[in-house]
């Protein structure tokens, strides 16, 4: 588990702290949803989770291990993967496969293992056959599932992404959230940073940021199920919702968890 | 006056063993006012058709015109501005103010400072905040809209923007949202992106690409009756239409498609009624 308690953090020179008063925790085959307006503090917290930042005050621990302790900095980045906002901050390798294979590779995973690692994290997010492809020539979108598939290969127990379908079409996209779910069905515990709440409807939970603070804690459905709350936190409701929203104001019965378009229209005309 | 493309086509590394067809026969006319999107998966040949429309890629076949000139001639020279995909890479100044303002200086608009506090402004960056910052120490998020207000600060009369939403918090995509409209009162857009869902609502037109070539060009609302090239282009209907395709499917009677959300359910409700 990773395990964030009554974290504060303030960059150096800053008025106010990035991070204030955040406890919460993240289990392995769970997927939290994260969310908040630019410079709420997502980017901070994720930093915070492998060591790449320490908290100014309260503690961060992954399975059972302070992220302050020098000596066990590896074991916790090894444990938690971290995908960055922008792939090309973190592609390496002159072709595909030796990207992925760079960091298992450092950590002297032997070669046949280290085969099957290259394969099975190229095939998670849908990359196989083009192991051999130079970096920049794959497209935006292939190279943010490389820098994701460099992560799988050191086997994290958990992966934090920020914004990891930014920059990805609808198929690149709907590929990325399968991989994380069949992550999380493997017991990979997975923070999802995302400007869409889309994104993250099949969450397990969904946490709102606001400067610094956790300003909503809950089920995406509850979320989209209270329109005006979302508003207020900032966060637009997908139009579907607002469209079954407005049906049942118009007397139609649409349940609550109907947040796509097949489930409004069985509600109203079922298959 | 319109920014116009004829039969356009463009192969990468032409004549070489490892050539790449990006597009082939686009043809496009968009005039002042207009909204048009492109729309297409990544690789689908989307941000080569801008380029070539900005006059940064020489056409490999057809040609484009900007008010009947040459995109690369002198006298068409500030009637195009572009906003590339990754918007950090177009920066060169020590300050955002510096940088918006170089464009519009650099054509000789007046006052050039103020032209670009009001485009910071227009994109929801406070000038007085942002305006000294160096545009390296931005945020994703800051950086797209500092890029865009660069281009809005060029008042050209064709606006062509690559993703200009991607990587925005809901706040950050409504100011500029807001100022893709406002700025439709003087100039033409063209919006490219691969979830055209947000903007289809305002489109005047929309353009699919698949591999390179056309598989959509026509009203929005006609994608209703012929959407299989833009489906099988991996590209997806925004839910709110897609909710009203598969009630008709499902015997419902839907004339007009709608849209906007609230639209869309008075029609839903409206049918659901009828069969009552």
């Amino acid at each position: 588990m990773i395990e964030l308690r009554d974290v504060r953090f303030v960059y150096p020179g800053a008025r106010r702290p990035a991070l204030d008063g955040v406890s919460l925790r993240v289990e392995p085959g769970r997927t939290i949803g994260l969310l908040g307006p630019n410079g709420s503090g997502k980017s901070t917290l994720v930093r915070l989770m492998n060591a790449l930042l320490l908290p100014t005050d309260g503690t961060v621990s992954v399975d059972g291990i302070d992220t302050g302790d020098d000596a066990s900095v590896w074991t916790i980045r090894s444990r938690v993967g971290f995908v960055q906002q922008n792939p090309d901050n973190q592609i390496v390798g002159t072709v595909a496969e030796e990207d992925v294979a760079f960091g298992p590779e450092n950590l002297g995973v032997p070669p046949a293992e280290l085969r099957v690692r290259v394969d099975d994290a190229l095939a998670a997010v849908g990359l196989t056959g083009l192991e051999r492809r130079e970096p920049h020539l794959l497209s935006e979108g292939q190279k943010q599932r490389l820098a994701i598939a460099g992560a799988l290969a050191l086997k994290p127990s958990y992966l934090v992404l920020d914004e990891p379908t930014a920059m990805l079409d609808g198929a690149g996209r709907a590929d990325v959230l399968a991989a994380l779910a069949a992550l999380r069905a493997r017991g990979v515990g997975i923070v999802h940073i995302t400007h869409h709440l889309e994104d993250v409807l099949g969450a397990d939970r969904v946490i709102v940021l606001a400067d610094g603070r956790i300003a909503y804690d809950g089920t995406p459905v509850e979320l989209v199920g209270d329109p005006s709350r979302a508003g207020s936190l900032g966060i637009d409701v997908p139009p579907i919702v607002v469209l079954a929203d407005a049906l049942r104001r118009e007397g139609i019965a649409v349940p609550r968890d109907a947040v796509t378009a097949e489930g409004v229209v069985e509600s109203l005309w079922p298959s | 006056m319109a920014l116009v493309a004829r039969d356009l086509g463009y192969t990468y590394s032409a004549g070489a063993e490892y050539r790449i067809e990006a597009l082939r026969g686009v043809r496009l006319t968009l005039e002042r006012g207009d909204l048009l999107v492109i729309a297409g998966v990544t690789g689908s040949g989307k941000s080569t058709l801008l380029r070539l429309l900005a006059g940064l890629l020489e056409p490999g076949t057809g040609d484009v015109e900007v008010d009947g000139d040459a995109p690369r001639s002198r006298v068409a020279r500030g009637r195009v501005a572009i906003v590339f995909q990754n918007p950090e890479s177009q920066f060169f100044a020590e300050t955002l103010m510096a940088d918006v303002a170089f464009g519009p200086r650099n054509l000789g608009i007046d006052a050039a400072e103020d032209v670009a506090a009001a485009a910071l402004a227009s994109v929801g960056l406070d000038p007085v905040a942002y305006g000294g910052r160096s545009p390296f120490t931005l945020s994703g998020g800051e950086a797209r809209r500092g890029a865009i207000a660069g281009a809005l600060a060029m008042r050209a009369p064709y606006l062509l923007l690559d993703e200009p939403t991607a990587g925005l918090d809901d706040s950050g995509r409504r100011d500029v949202l807001a100022a893709i409209g406002r700025e439709r009162a003087t100039s033409g857009v063209a919006v490219v992106t691969h979830d055209p869902d947000e903007f289809l609502g305002d489109a005047t037109g929309l353009l699919a690409l698949d591999a390179g070539g056309v598989v959509f060009e026509g009203d929005v609302r006609d994608l209703i009756d012929r959407p299989e090239g833009y489906l099988a282009a991996g590209l997806r209907l925004p839910d709110v239409v897609q909710a009203q395709v598969l009630a008709r499917e499902r015997g419902a009677v839907i004339d007009r498609v709608e849209l906007q959300p609230l639209a869309a359910a008075r029609v839903l409700a409206q049918a659901r009624r009828a069969e009552r």
